[in-house]
């Protein structure tokens, strides 16, 4: 890349850095590995620079680049992740890190893909359409992931959220 | 977002507060170019070895042509496979652009591994895939049985998400005159066969996951062998 470009790809790096490792945080449960998918991305993002056409979509390809490492890595058989039906126990008093805590921890129980759709659509704020595209899959899949997600998530959250099931 | 939307706000600032208080980052700006950097070094360096193992094989085999017609014997010249598949498959969203370092030349095929074993994760064939399919370029290499197969064949394996296919991916290429592996044809699988320029024959496969609906690139398996071809 030539120097512009590096200072181009630098702002964005600014920029989005801290909202890729939030992401990335959400989907895995673990600031390291985070931190490691979110760089996986970015550097991904590095090489493929020149070849982006539309940069208003750089958001989009980082997006699916990260969630697709993170799917992909939750199947490799050292670190194949097993839904549970067991409450994660919170070892803190403080409420609303109490609750932080809880959603994290309930989180890693939602199969990975299910997981994904909850996190686009909640944290990032995307839509149905715009959680399909990032996924690379249809607008029906993405309403069946997220009833099922949201089910295994109140499944282990109760009502500690308030009554989630209208949600959707 | 459809109806519900007190519930549905409730768990988009739950969401927000989770994620709210990262430590300080662990990676910077630099770091990131060091490592794209890096990646782009090794993959230049993959394929200037290949290059130039494969300009010996071919040096080597355009003197024993020599030798053999001096002699009076007969030669036959290895049909090349078409460079008509030479171009990359590339995602829709990427524009090609001339890359930083060019795939294997079309006529300079990668051809034969050395070693007594095929690996099944040739870092060379890595490198070409990458070039002709960036779509898996980030894919996790897949799990494979530690059996040593000889014959200087070349393989890589690997975990591939289509949109939302996923399942195994496998290019595997047989040195001339080696026998290919037997692949089954059932359903949940698309394999297609290709002879390569240096007269050995890729073989790519795509199996489906079990739960994922499809194969993913399905559709594009013979498309792929054959834009393979002329690479190896």
């Amino acid at each position: 890349m030539d120097d512009a470009e590096e200072a181009a790809f630098a702002e964005y790096f600014r920029a989005r850095r801290d909202t890729v490792r939030r992401t990335a945080y959400l989907l895995c449960g673990d600031w390291h590995r985070a931190d490691d998918h979110a760089q996986s991305a970015f550097v991904a993002l590095h090489r493929h620079w020149r070849r982006i056409r539309d940069h208003q979509a750089l958001d989009a390809w980082v997006r699916r680049t990260l969630v697709r490492a993170v799917v992909d890595e939750s199947r490799r058989p050292w670190r194949r992740e097993r839904s549970t039906d067991r409450t994660p126990e919170t070892s803190t008093s403080e409420p609303d890190v109490a609750t932080r805590t809880t959603l994290v921890a309930a989180l890693r129980s939602v199969p990975p893909r299910q997981r994904a759709v909850l996190v686009l659509r909640y944290l990032e704020g995307l839509d149905v359409a715009g959680t399909a595209a990032a996924l690379g899959c249809s607008e029906g899949t993405v309403k069946s992931q997220t009833a099922h997600g949201l089910a295994a998530l109140r499944a282990v959250l109760g009502d500690s959220l308030g009554d989630l099931r209208e949600a959707g | 977002m459809n109806g519900g939307p007190n519930a549905d706000e409730r768990l988009a600032a739950a969401f927000r507060a989770a994620a709210d208080t990262p430590p300080e980052a662990g990676f910077s700006a630099d770091d990131v170019r060091r490592e794209s950097h890096r990646i782009g070094r090794r993959n230049r360096n993959l394929l200037v070895g290949g290059v130039a193992a494969a300009a010996i094989v071919l040096a080597g085999g355009v003197s024993t042509g020599v030798l053999l017609a001096r002699s009076g014997g007969e030669t036959s010249a290895a049909a090349p496979a078409s460079d008509a598949g030479a171009r990359s498959l590339g995602a829709p969203e990427m524009a090609r652009e001339a890359p930083a370092v060019p795939p294997t030349p079309v006529g300079v095929p990668l051809g034969p591994a050395a070693g007594d074993c095929v690996n099944p994760q040739d870092p060379e064939l890595r490198a070409v895939v990458d070039e002709v399919l960036p779509e898996v370029a980030t894919a996790s290499p897949a799990p494979t049985t530690m059996i040593c197969r000889p014959g200087g064949g070349r393989e890589v394996n690997l975990q591939v998400a289509d949109g939302e296919l996923t399942g195994l991916f496998s290019v595997v290429y047989t040195a001339p005159g080696e026998e290919p592996s037997q692949t089954a044809s059932a359903v949940g699988w698309a394999t297609a066969e290709v002879s390569t320029a240096s007269g050995g024959l890729v073989t790519v496969t795509s199996r489906a996951e079990s739960d994922s609906g499809g194969v993913p690139f399905g559709d594009r398996v013979p498309e792929i062998a054959s834009a393979l071809a002329p690479h190896l």
